[in-house]
């Protein structure tokens, strides 16, 4: 029910992106972006998630508590990022 | 759906799950989770960083760290996992743990002052040593402060949603005893200013809806928690407890119209009775939403905090009675605390009500009503029933 209400108000809302120099939507990333500029564009701002680019690196707390949870520590498998509510 | 449909996927070896939840409380999802069964890591983005404004949302992401599909169907996702990736020349950019630490972002801070400000806030708010959400939120008004003077509405956007969470989470982390109400009015004003600025922020928005009147709910927010509690329970496992409690705008049905459950108030000697001069409860009434137009609905949460009293629960319960008003109605005129089992008590109390303004108002408004309560006072012991009498601002949107 929570999923099925959830999808109600997703539904015909575009997913703004914004644009963002750093995600440009190219395949390989300017070698002069640094690790300390994409953690401040992670952090600061809407990122663009379209196909073939690159998905912003994250370290966030999981909700389990103890270690945090980084994407790319995933790197070398698909990941499927499910972005999802439990209100 | 998706956890059943990506379980054979894992169990190859070809996948990985990882759960994002924009949620404040940690613990509830962590309940959802146990209540799930999901076995994948969940992490908690309560700040929205990664700056989704609607869920759900799944993303697949291939093994260089390169979007392959955002929003793929469900369908498809066997087909796009099988799906050999491309040699690529270079992997997304990795983040060093050390660089995303509060102390090296303090040390290190980049040309754009106000990335910066929020990227340390967020660590900070993230770790959660004594004192780091008071330096979050210093971190946060100050980049609030570089916005607001380039007129950045985005920017403005992005940190009065972290200054109310940050807020929230100094609300929900002091003990009950400490909690300073104004906390929460501050969270609930941040976050209103963060949807003023982008009204499509549908995460942003259900904030307001989570602690607002029924009126604007478009599900119970969290009805899910009783059945999620009961299921673990019976299959014998012990539910995650919930830290911090959930209030009655978290568990309330949504309305269509409003109703309005007025209790006769006694022919009573209320008047007479001594009045909490030294205000050893204190109480604090946040409107959710502030600002409303005439002929709307908001909620009122009032909060009740011994100061240099405590509860004496051996007599009367604490009832607050809301006045009648001319500029609207009342959900409720009488408010009653459930009993509290131990002879006495220090902790907040909070009670909710709604309040539907008439929609010919042109100003701002002021609800009244008082509260009655047994107290004692730390000085000297003494156990008696007092009267406070509250008066709730309201504000109208048509007012400059």
């Amino acid at each position: 029910m929570l999923f099925n209400a959830l999808h109600v108000f997703s539904i015909g809302l575009l997913w703004v992106i914004t644009s963002n120099s750093f995600l440009s939507g190219q395949d390989n990333p300017p070698e002069k972006t640094s690790i300390q500029d994409s953690r401040f564009i992670a952090a600061a701002y809407t990122p663009s998630i379209e196909k073939s680019i690159p998905h912003p690196d994250f370290v966030l707390p999981s909700v389990d508590g103890g270690a945090s949870i980084q994407l790319s520590k995933y790197r070398g498998k698909k990941v499927l990022l499910l972005h999802f509510a439990s209100w | 759906m998706w956890d059943e449909k990506s379980k054979p996927l894992v169990a190859e070896g070809k996948l990985v799950v990882v759960g994002v939840v924009q949620e404040q409380h940690a613990e509830r999802a962590r309940l959802y989770k146990q209540w799930k069964k999901y076995e994948f890591p969940i992490a908690q983005d309560s700040t929205t960083s990664l700056g989704l404004k609607v869920v759900p949302v799944p993303i697949l992401i291939d093994e260089f760290g390169f979007v392959m599909s955002s929003r793929p169907r469900i369908s498809q996702l066997s087909d796009l996992v099988n799906q050999k990736t491309a040699p690529r020349k270079s992997q997304a950019p990795r983040l060093s743990l050390e660089q995303t630490s509060s102390k090296w972002l303090l040390a290190h801070p980049s040309g754009d002052s106000f990335m910066s400000a929020v990227a340390a806030g967020d660590a900070l708010l993230h770790e959660t040593n004594a004192g780091s959400i008071d330096e979050a939120i210093l971190q946060y008004q100050k980049a609030e402060l570089i916005a607001s003077s380039q007129n950045d509405l985005k920017q403005t956007g992005l940190v009065n949603f972290r200054l109310g969470v940050a807020y929230r989470s100094r609300f929900d982390a002091l003990t009950e005893a400490k909690q300073d109400p104004q906390d929460f009015s501050s969270a609930a004003q941040y976050w209103a200013r963060a949807l003023e600025s982008d009204p499509n922020q549908y995460i942003w928005r259900r904030r307001i809806q989570q602690y607002g009147p029924q009126q604007i709910k478009p599900y119970p927010f969290y009805d899910w928690v009783e059945q999620a509690q009961a299921a673990i329970t019976a299959r014998g496992d012990s539910p995650i407890p919930l830290t911090v409690p959930l209030s009655g705008a978290e568990l309330v049905q949504p309305a269509k119209t409003f109703n309005s459950n007025n209790a006769q108030e006694p022919l009573s000697s209320d008047h007479k009775i001594t009045r909490d001069n030294k205000k050893l409860i204190q109480i604090h009434a946040t409107a959710i939403p502030q600002k409303i137009a005439a002929g709307e609905t908001t909620r009122i949460h009032l909060c009740m905090t011994p100061d240099s009293g405590y509860w004496n629960n051996q007599s009367t319960p604490l009832v607050i009675w809301i006045d009648a008003s001319e500029a609207g109605t009342p959900s409720d005129t009488r408010l009653v605390h459930p009993h509290v089992k131990s002879p006495s008590s220090q902790e907040t109390r909070t009670l909710e009500f709604e309040f539907k303004t008439n929609s010919n108002l042109t100003k701002n408004i002021k609800i009244s009503g008082y509260a009655l309560y047994y107290v004692c006072d730390s000085d000297d012991g003494q156990c008696i029933y007092r009267r406070q009498d509250i008066s709730i601002p309201i504000q109208i949107a048509s007012e400059n």
